[in-house]
């Protein structure tokens, strides 16, 4: 009972938003071909030390640092010239460094995704393309999502995102995208529960939420660098407010704005092989911690089956383009 | 061309399928409990004659005689109920069906809610120590009052067991005065409650209602207006509902105050507003359990809370126990000991494995911060059993007011055993354990949850025998989650239980001579 005087909020954004800048991300502007497959293995730490209890910024000497990694295996695959599909899991595992309470870790969703190119004109100096993406995100495991150090958020999703993007043909490209996120309940390990007022139930209703990006960055297929950086948010509609001293719920405010970068090589010794990392800081916040998030992986792309014209003699890897 | 049109046909489905699948996920939730409206099985006609736990008998206070049916007086009163009810708004109809017949139940849910609302502990400050709530400026931070176990299981002694001593008296003067229901003396009212034969005068809501709202004030101040507003709806409800006229209401209304008003009078002299001590008593108190035992308990909260949780609760006022000592179990094992080590083995196991089952168990029962904590999560164990018997709010209000003042009982002859024999917290002496939930900041030996849960089990069985077995599967589940957390050694949970249950034993006892069964 009693005298948790911990805690806080170990669900960030790792969920809300995979990575700051990584391969083909269901929120980027670049698109596989039909039949290549890229296959891709990132590791991402996240910590913080601070945290916003509602727009109270404060520490926690019970928590600590909350260290948060994260392995996301994931692939994407073009279908047709127009359409990948893509999926990816999480396995998590939350620790703080101070206080009693243990950390957790697990699988905690899994994402899949279609992603569109709606449209695509060449335009002035560089081309101009709008891409869409739905997804759906299920919790694969039976983690607790009102856990101090949650490693999800434990509720179904569907998300929509539309993405615009020009990119010049000498390589610099511009690209904002937003995407809207309805939420399922979250299913708790407790039939009562007390947010706002009381609640006589097992589950919590989740705020749905949007999500919003703006990027620079420059990418030739004959280079060997892509480097972006990015200003992402999240924020919920609805939720409420961690009270003072009181604990995370998966139905909080939650509100964030952050900066980041990232960088991708691509090796001339190993063709198909993409080398990427990025980083990114937490600028403000709501009911979520002041992160801190690094993130390195490794893809590799190849071509699984052959296209319908046999015109052209392509090598067996294609690079991310549009 | 006819691959693309395939293709589009398949993300246009799956589209409309996700979008099904997750607003299939959205329903809607129970905010509030549904309490159904029903006729009581039993009326309790004798029920004016049973012993009060305060009051010394059911006609202590009384009432004036009602007018004659016959009088000007009455007539009127009747003709008003009439017009009010022709008047009645459907959000009107709402507030009826919110509190339905039993209104006591609605009552403990708001009571329970009160409780998690408040049941935070306080920050620290920016110096690293921690302030107290402060009764005498409940606003200021922390906000008074922290409704922590202690504090919430006396809340819901006093508020119940005024409930309880204001119905009895009701009933009293229902049968002495025995003035039927409005819809009884007036064929053209038919009422939008369940009809019954009870006296209608004095109304047993308006007692409820004025019990709730000084009670519930003077234990929640900052939720006074909140709380006035529920008692007057209620009061309203049943002229809106035709089961009462006005005088009925200003009845049933004088006798809670007066009920209410000698509860207060013994919560200001029980001892509670001496159960939380300085920096220097708590030390003192340490030490003395140092140099008697060899061990003492620490907060291991940073800042360190220098000031476990009201050190002097074992020294309140008992409602059914005869003295602390009546219930106090022996010594726990000693650290190092044979017993000791075995238990700490087991927290280890379960801090290196504990399956999905147990961490449920853990988490179902953790009933911490912003929650109504264990005594409230057995009051709404008994709502349940209490609607499948409906039974009436007499009857309601004395299964609230036994199961609660054993609750208070256990809470302080609990607290008294923990700050009598200090004892470390699991991972206080063996900093590998890990826990599943915050460490309550108090010592471990006995377990509060296995104390409150034993006396629940035990006065609950006796008045819902048909759930003995479950009750005492709950309360095993309550006392063992507390290992699965690794918060509390096996020893601790099991001297808890027989603590809890020897105190719920005096509460049946005196149940037993109350003249309800």
């Amino acid at each position: 009972m009693i005298m948790r005087t911990l805690l806080t909020f170990a669900v960030t954004f790792s969920l809300a938003c995979p990575s700051t800048v990584s391969a083909q991300m269901p929120n980027d502007g670049f698109m596989m071909k039909p039949g290549v497959l890229c296959i891709d293995v990132t590791y991402e730490h996240s910590r913080w030390n601070e945290y916003w209890e509602g727009t109270l910024k404060r520490d926690n000497e019970n928590v600590g640092t909350l260290r948060r990694h994260t392995l996301s295996p994931m692939f994407n695959l073009g279908i047709v010239k127009w359409l990948n599909a893509m999926a990816s899991v999480h396995y998590v595992i939350t620790e703080p460094t101070a206080g009693q309470i243990e950390g957790a870790k697990g699988f905690s969703d899994f994402n899949f995704w279609l992603k569109a190119e709606a449209w695509r004109k060449k335009l002035g100096p560089g081309t101009f393309n709008i891409l869409a993406t739905a997804g759906l995100m299920v919790p694969m495991s039976d983690y607790v999502p009102d856990y101090p150090y949650a490693i999800g958020l434990g509720c179904i999703e569907g998300n929509f995102k539309g993405i615009l993007q020009y990119r010049f043909d000498k390589g610099f490209f511009v690209r904002a995208h937003t995407g809207y996120m309805i939420r399922g309940n979250s299913k708790l390990q407790r039939d009562y529960y007390f947010t706002t007022e009381g609640y006589y139930s097992d589950e919590c209703e989740m705020p749905n939420a949007l999500d919003y990006s703006g990027a620079v960055g420059y990418y030739l297929p004959d280079k060997q660098i892509r480097a972006e950086i990015i200003v992402d948010g999240m924020h919920t509609f609805g939720g409420f407010d961690m009270r003072r001293q009181d604990m995370p719920f998966p139905s909080n405010k939650m509100e964030f704005t952050r900066m980041g970068a990232g960088v991708h090589y691509y090796p001339s010794f190993a063709p198909g092989l993409d080398i990427h990392a990025a980083g990114g800081y937490t600028l403000t916040g709501r009911n979520v911690g002041q992160a801190a998030v690094m993130n390195f992986g490794l893809s590799y792309v190849f071509q699984t089956w052959k296209r319908e014209k046999k015109t052209e003699d392509k090598p067996a890897y294609e690079r991310p383009m549009n | 061309m006819k691959k693309f049109s395939i293709i589009t046909v398949a993300v246009a489905f799956l589209l409309c399928s996700v979008i099904l699948f997750i607003s299939s996920c959205e329903k809607d939730l129970n905010e509030e409990i549904n309490f159904d409206s029903y006729a009581f099985t039993e009326l309790d006609a004798d029920g004016g004659t049973w012993n009060p736990l305060v009051l010394t008998s059911g006609d202590q206070i009384t009432v004036a005689a009602p007018p004659a049916l016959t009088s000007a007086e009455y007539l009127q009163e009747v003709e008003n109920l009439k017009e009010t009810m022709n008047q009645v708004s459907s959000e009107q109809k709402d507030a009826i069906k919110y509190w339905g017949t039993n209104s006591v139940l609605r009552w403990n849910q708001i009571a329970n809610d009160m409780a998690a609302k408040y049941n935070l502990p306080p920050a620290p400050n920016p110096d690293g120590t921690y302030s107290a709530p402060d009764a005498a400026n409940p606003s200021a931070y922390p906000n008074f009052p922290f409704a922590m176990p202690p504090y919430t299981c006396r809340m819901l002694a006093y508020w119940s067991g005024a409930q309880f001593d204001a119905l009895i008296t009701v009933w009293n003067q229902k049968y002495a005065h025995n003035c039927p229901a409005p819809y009884k003396t007036d064929a053209s009212i038919s009422p939008l409650l369940p009809e019954n034969d009870l006296p209608s005068y004095p109304s047993e809501d308006a007692a409820i209602a004025a019990v709730s709202e000084v009670i519930l004030s003077a234990m929640f101040p900052l939720e006074k207006d909140f709380i006035k507003q529920k008692a007057d709806e209620l009061k309203n409800t049943r002229l809106w509902a035709g089961t009462n006229v006005a005088m009925d209401i200003a009845a049933g209304d004088s006798i809670g105050r007066a009920v209410a008003a000698l509860y207060i009078d013994r919560s200001k002299t029980d001892g509670m507003k001496n159960a939380n001590v300085s920096v220097a008593v708590a030390d003192s108190i340490e030490n003395a359990a140092l140099a008697m035992w060899g061990w003492h308990w620490e907060n291991l909260d940073i800042p360190q809370r220098r000031v476990g949780i009201l050190p002097r609760f074992g020294n309140v006022q008992l409602w059914f126990v005869p003295n602390v000592e009546a219930v106090r179990p022996g010594p726990p094992p000693a650290p190092g000991s044979e017993q000791y080590n075995n238990d700490v083995e087991e927290l280890k196991k379960f801090d290196d494995k504990l399956t999905n089952e147990q961490r449920d168990i853990a988490l179902y029962w953790n009933d911490g911060s912003s929650t109504y904590t264990p005594p409230g999560h057995w009051n709404r164990i008994a709502y349940s059993y209490i609607e499948n018997g409906k039974l009436n709010p007499l009857r309601t209000a004395r299964v609230f007011a036994y199961l609660n003042m054993a609750e208070m009982d256990a809470g302080i002859s609990c607290w008294d055993t923990k700050y009598y024999y200090h004892y470390p917290r699991p991972s206080g002496a063996e900093p590998s354990i890990k826990t599943l939930i915050g460490i309550p900041s108090f010592p471990s030996y006995t377990s509060g949850h296995s104390t409150f849960s034993g006396a629940a089990e035990e006065v609950l069985s006796y008045f819902f025998p048909e759930g003995k077995a479950a009750f005492e599967h709950q309360a095993q589940d309550a006392a063992d989650s507390r290992m699965y957390a690794r918060i509390h050694f096996r020893f601790d949970c099991e001297a808890g239980l027989v603590q809890g249950k020897a105190v719920g034993a005096y509460a049946v006892a005196a149940a037993e001579q109350d003249g309800a069964d």
